[in-house]
């Protein structure tokens, strides 16, 4: 129904209000306050098809503005796809998808040469890959080979095919989903490939209310189909590029290094989180202090992303099993967090 | 519904924030509780020069009067121009700590110091020899003390340090009313000291100041405590004036009660061993306690060839009715290592024709003391080391920065001719003294007007019954009668009936007292017969010392000649002199149980007690000295007297002296109830002073944060270190339920984040005036609503013991 941009009054976030401002630059201030505004209005469009949802939402948008990639890890029919339309809808990007079966092949991914009948030569045709967002559907039915092909589209943003290298798109993020329910013919992720996630969520089953309004939205047909862009693709790059620009204070790099490596000696882990890890932390920090409208990012930036970002890539020593798994290790980080000193450089 | 019930109870008087002591600068006159300054200042400094109403009669003279005034206040003057020009507290604390010492030297000690004030090792040493003369005359004299160098000094020093405790706590703590614990410590020295203590009105004087000290520092706008909610300050208000209520009500009970018996035994009771020397005022009453309580272990020790003698100490001429004093004339410098002749002995002393000379080797064992024990007559002395004087009056020898501790010193002393011809001793009168009129003979034959008319009547009677009540009669015929009737009627040695029968003493009432009961000690033989020689025309002095002592056997060192006595502590004793013209002053010993009489007032019969001797003709065949044999032991004689007058008196002196140990228990008691009230109120005031501390100075925003932080952990709230400063704002926001508190708390969390983590913030930023106020105020606020946040009993716990105390929270 409601194309273009909204206009938003004032962000209303569902976490405290951000802190006053005293003396920033005016003409800073408000680039801060129009991305805050900007990304606000991505997640109410999200917001419009995945009800009651707004932290996995707002977690999904700080990947992408971050510049990482997304795992989704849930039962299915939650809605995780949707989310990834939805992501991508609002941002007028292009989304393609790919159901991963165990006979899905690395060139069904990347595109392959195909031979010219009229030029006679072998003409590259691009896969899926090719699109701003790209879901990787049940990533853990596919083979590892597979697998790594896509994990290393998403690290370099590249693919090669018999010696040429063709660039991704830009922004690209890929959205994995995976189902934690362990079932016979699937290859989960191995941790090296986990870790290149820039974070993990879950969606979780809706609540009452939000369940019946799905329903009922169903009858008008697919809500998909109700929501278009309300940034332009153009202004989502302006935003990424911004999100680099916000200040992390040397403590701020200090506190999240020592998050990091805090995992690194849990008792409760046998493997602590990579370096990888904190500068996943700090960039997406970086994206969720610009959607709280602030160029400068707070220990409660690292705090509220500890454990999507960190959580995925532990392992803890006596794993529990299913959905519990992650709740355990999301229970994990809470503990370190607890016993890392927050610095507050005052002189 | 939050905000309503913080106006209602949290904000009271000046609770505004701004108008209360927060929003004051932290120093400079500002600072000044209740934006009164100069009046507060000028309250202080009456506080500090009334301390010296009660002190009075500590020290003799006035001199300690002024450098009291000129050391504290002109701490007081140079504390508050420091202030006025804005320099912080502590710096003028240092200041002021730095300029006393100087001001001191130069003061006391310039002639060493470099450049006059600049102090070194010589001036180290003066004052070091100062002290321990001080020293030694606060274990050893009895107020008032005699003046001297050490003692303005200290005077000075004490002065100085109490108005810059004074003046700290008043301005850089802003807690004025411990200017009254201070004071009342202050007060306690007289009343322990002061024999007679102190009368009520001259507590009362500084008392007053204080309350005037309270009364404008203006307590209601007093800098809060962190718990500013009105009940809890009210409270803690009550127990600092409960404290200082208490202390100067119990000293005031402790005065009234004590004034007849506290002595100042009970603060400076040198321990076991040492014996000790009295002097000053009124020494003849301890004199007696001595006697009572001194043990027998020898002071001192001397070798002669010329038998026992006499060691005098001082003498006492100046008699007003109440005391004796030792009279106050001219003295004359004497260093022994650098002129041993005594002063006085060639030039203006009344200097018979003496002959004899004799040479006592003294060493002192056991005796502290100001006063150099010695024969009478002392020509030289050698050995002896330190600065002395001599006193032109009666050639006492007294410590001017010296001391008879472990001293070896040898003494030539002029023995008194034998006087040749015992009928003839009225014409030895006009014989052959040099300077033959007593030249200032008046003092000594002062009498009061109020003497009881007792004292005349008997000498009266005595020489009456003598046969010498005629205009003939010669001096020493007389002094020998009276010297006999002590010796030979029904008196009896006793250091116990006097104290028991309540006139124990040297006044004339006691005196009169001791001719009916008959009964006392050598200050009372020797008090009576001066005043009843002065009754009859003759000059007459008490004079103290040491009895001869004993003879030690086998200490002759080789010489025949020699001999070796040892005086023992309770060898203590007075007795008079008397001016015999042809003879100057000589000893006499009324006291028959201690001393022996001397060889020209022989002792008649102590049998033959109804018979008075009618001997009017002394037999003067030997020195007009008292020569005591040294056969006969003045210890042993005592000793046989005491158990006798022990025995008759029982179980009630037992009492008696429980009640004054009591009494002397006290001052320790009521100093342990001020030192306990000081560390009650110890733990709040250091936790408001470290507060000031913070909120002070460049890093005021992160002294604010610590504060924040410390004030959730004093009210149980904690601040976990894994908290950032937003959820830490968040929380206590919510705790506070909302409203002013919240939101200067939001605000000064927002500061904290900008200063942390922002490119500006972290580049750096002056903090001004304007924000120290700002965080004042936010912290005050947000400590009252803290306070809230609490059940009022543990409020009450809480501001008298922070939590946050022992592990303050540092950024």
């Amino acid at each position: 129904m409601v194309t273009g941009p909204m206009i938003i009054d004032s962000p209303t976030h569902t976490r405290r209000s951000v802190s006053a401002r005293p003396t920033a630059v005016p003409t800073e201030a408000g680039l801060w306050d129009a991305l805050a505004a900007q990304a606000h209005s991505v997640e109410v469009n999200i917001g419009r098809v995945i009800s009651g949802k707004p932290d996995a939402i707002r977690l999904a948008v700080t990947a992408f503005l971050a510049g990482g990639h997304l795992l989704i890890e849930d039962v299915p029919g939650v809605g995780k796809t949707m989310l990834a339309k939805a992501l991508a809808t609002s941002m007028g990007a292009t989304v393609r998808r790919i159901q991963f079966t165990p006979d899905l092949l690395p060139s069904d991914v990347t595109g392959a040469p195909i031979f010219n009948q009229e030029t006679r030569q072998f003409d590259f045709e691009p896969g899926p890959i090719f699109a701003n967002i790209v879901i990787g559907d049940e990533i853990n039915r596919a083979s590892p080979r597979t697998q790594s092909a896509l994990l290393e589209c998403m690290e370099e943003r590249q693919v090669t095919v018999e010696g040429t290298t063709y660039a991704l798109d830009d922004p690209f993020l890929v959205v994995a989903t995976q189902n934690p329910i362990d079932m016979e013919g699937t290859h989960t992720l191995m941790e090296a490939q986990r870790d290149r996630f820039m974070m993990r969520i879950a969606m979780g089953y809706p609540d009452e209310g939000a369940e019946q309004a799905m329903v009922k939205a169903r009858a008008n047909g697919e809500p998909i189909k109700q929501i278009g862009s309300v940034v332009p693709l153009a202004t989502v790059r302006d935003m990424i590029g911004a999100c680099r620009q916000v200040h992390v204070a040397d403590a701020i790099t200090a506190y999240a290094v020592a998050i990091t490596r805090a995992t690194r000696h849990h008792q409760a882990l046998r493997l602590g989180a990579s370096p990888r890890a904190a500068v996943h932390l700090v960039a997406a920090a970086r994206a969720y202090a610009a959607m709280h409208g602030r160029g400068h990012v707070l220990p409660d930036d690292i705090q509220a992303l500890a454990e999507p970002v960190l959580a995925h890539r532990l392992m803890a020593i006596s794993p529990a099993s299913g959905v519990e798994a992650a709740a355990q290790l999301r229970a994990i980080v809470r503990a370190v967090l607890a016993g890392v000193r927050v610095p507050v450089p005052l002189r | 519904m939050s905000v309503a019930g913080t106006d209602a109870i949290g904000l009271g008087p000046g609770g505004g924030g701004r108008e209360g002591g927060w929003g004051e600068a932290p120093t400079g006159w500002r600072a000044v509780p209740g934006n009164r300054p100069v009046i507060t200042a000028l309250a202080v400094m009456v506080l500090l020069l009334t301390l010296m109403v009660p002190m009075g009669g500590l020290i003799e003279g006035r001199d300690w009067m002024i450098w009291f005034a000129a050391f504290g206040g002109g701490v007081l003057v140079l504390g508050a121009v420091l202030r006025a020009a804005r320099l912080p507290g502590w710096s003028v604390t240092l200041i002021e700590l730095l300029a006393v010492p100087l001001a001191l030297v130069a003061s006391f000690a310039h002639q060493t110091a470099w450049l006059g004030f600049i102090p070194n090792g010589e001036t180290w040493e003066r004052f070091v020899a100062m002290g321990k003369n001080v020293a030694l005359a606060i274990v050893l004299e009895y107020a008032p003390l005699s003046p001297q160098i050490g003692l303005s000094a200290l005077v000075a020093a004490g002065a100085a340090l109490l108005a810059v405790v004074f003046d700290w706590y008043t301005f850089t703590v802003r807690a004025p009313a411990a200017t009254g614990l201070f004071a009342t410590l202050t007060m306690v020295l007289p009343v322990a000291f002061l024999r007679d203590g102190v009368t009520l009105w001259k507590l009362a004087v500084p008392a007053v100041a204080f309350l005037l000290v309270l009364a404008v520092s203006n307590p209601v706008a007093r800098p809060r405590l962190q718990v500013v909610d009105q009940w809890v300050h009210g409270v803690l208000g009550v127990m600092r004036a409960a404290v200082v209520m208490a202390a100067s009500v119990s000293l005031a009970a402790a005065v009234a009660w004590v004034v007849p018996g506290l002595t100042s035994d009970a603060l400076i009771k040198p321990g076991e061993g040492p014996a000790r020397f009295v002097s000053g005022v009124n020494p003849l009453v301890e004199l007696g306690a001595d006697l009572r309580e001194q043990g027998s272990g020898e002071v001192l020790r001397y070798t002669t060839d010329a038998g026992p003698l006499y060691m005098r100490m001082t003498t006492l001429a100046e008699f007003d009715g109440t005391r004796w004093k030792h009279a106050a004339g001219s003295t004359a410098a004497f260093t022994p290592s650098v002129d041993t002749a005594v002063p006085w002995v060639d030039s203006g002393y009344p200097t018979p024709d003496y002959a004899a000379s004799a040479s006592v080797k003294v060493e002192i064992t056991n005796l502290r003391a100001t006063m150099l024990p010695a024969p009478y007559l002392p020509t030289e002395v050698s050995g002896a080391t330190g600065d002395w004087k001599v006193d032109g009056d009666d050639l006492t020898i007294n410590a001017d920065l010296a001391s008879v501790t472990d001293q070896v010193y040898r003494v030539e002393v002029m023995l008194p001719r034998t006087v040749p011809d015992a009928s003839a001793a009225g014409q030895i009168a006009t014989s052959s003294v040099a300077g033959s009129a007593l030249a200032d003979a008046d003092q000594y034959l002062e009498l009061p007007p109020d003497l009881p008319a007792i004292i005349g009547q008997t000498a009266d009677e005595v020489m009456a019954e003598a046969s010498l009540d005629g205009p003939d009669a010669s001096p020493l015929a007389q002094a020998t009668a009276l010297q006999n009737y002590f010796r030979n009627t029904d008196f009896t040695y006793s250091t116990t009936t006097p104290a028991e029968e309540g006139y124990d003493g040297d006044s004339g009432a006691v005196v009169a007292r001791f001719l009916e009961v008959k009964s006392g000690y050598c200050v009372h033989f020797a008090a009576a017969m001066t005043l009843m020689a002065r009754h009859l025309g003759i000059p007459a002095r008490i004079a103290i010392g040491y009895l001869p002592g004993k003879e030690v056997s086998g200490q002759s060192g080789g010489d025949p000649g020699l001999v070796t006595y040892s005086v023992k502590a309770n060898q203590l004793h007075s007795w008079p002199e008397l001016y015999i013209p042809g003879s100057g002053w000589v000893g006499f010993e009324p006291t028959a149980a201690r001393g022996v009489a001397p060889t020209y007032a022989p002792e008649p019969s102590r049998t033959a007690e109804a018979t008075v001797s009618p001997s009017p003709s002394p037999s003067l065949s030997a020195s007009p000295t008292p020569s005591p044999s040294a056969s006969a032991s003045p210890s042993a004689s005592a000793k046989s007297s005491a158990p006798a007058t022990k025995s008759g008196a029982g179980g009630g002196g037992d009492g008696g002296s429980n009640w004054r140990d009591w009494l002397r228990v006290l001052p320790w008691v009521l100093g342990g109830l001020l030192v306990l009230g000081l560390a009650t109120l110890a733990p709040a005031a250091a936790r408001r002073g470290r507060r000031r501390r913070r909120l002070a100075g460049p890093r005021a925003l992160a002294g604010a944060w610590d504060e924040a932080r410390d004030l959730a952990v004093d009210y149980g709230h904690g601040a976990p270190a894994a908290e950032t400063p937003a959820d830490f704002g968040e929380r206590l926001g919510g705790l506070m339920g909302g409203g002013e508190a919240a939101r200067a708390l939001a605000e000064l969390v927002a500061e904290v984040e900008r200063a942390a983590y922002t490119k500006e913030g972290v580049a750096g930023t002056v903090t001004g005036s304007d924000q120290r106020e700002r965080y004042r105020s936010q912290i005050a606020v947000i400590g009252r609503s803290l306070a809230l946040t609490v059940p009022r009993g543990r409020r009450l716990r809480i501001a008298w013991w922070p939590p946050s105390l022992r592990h303050p929270h540092h950024t």
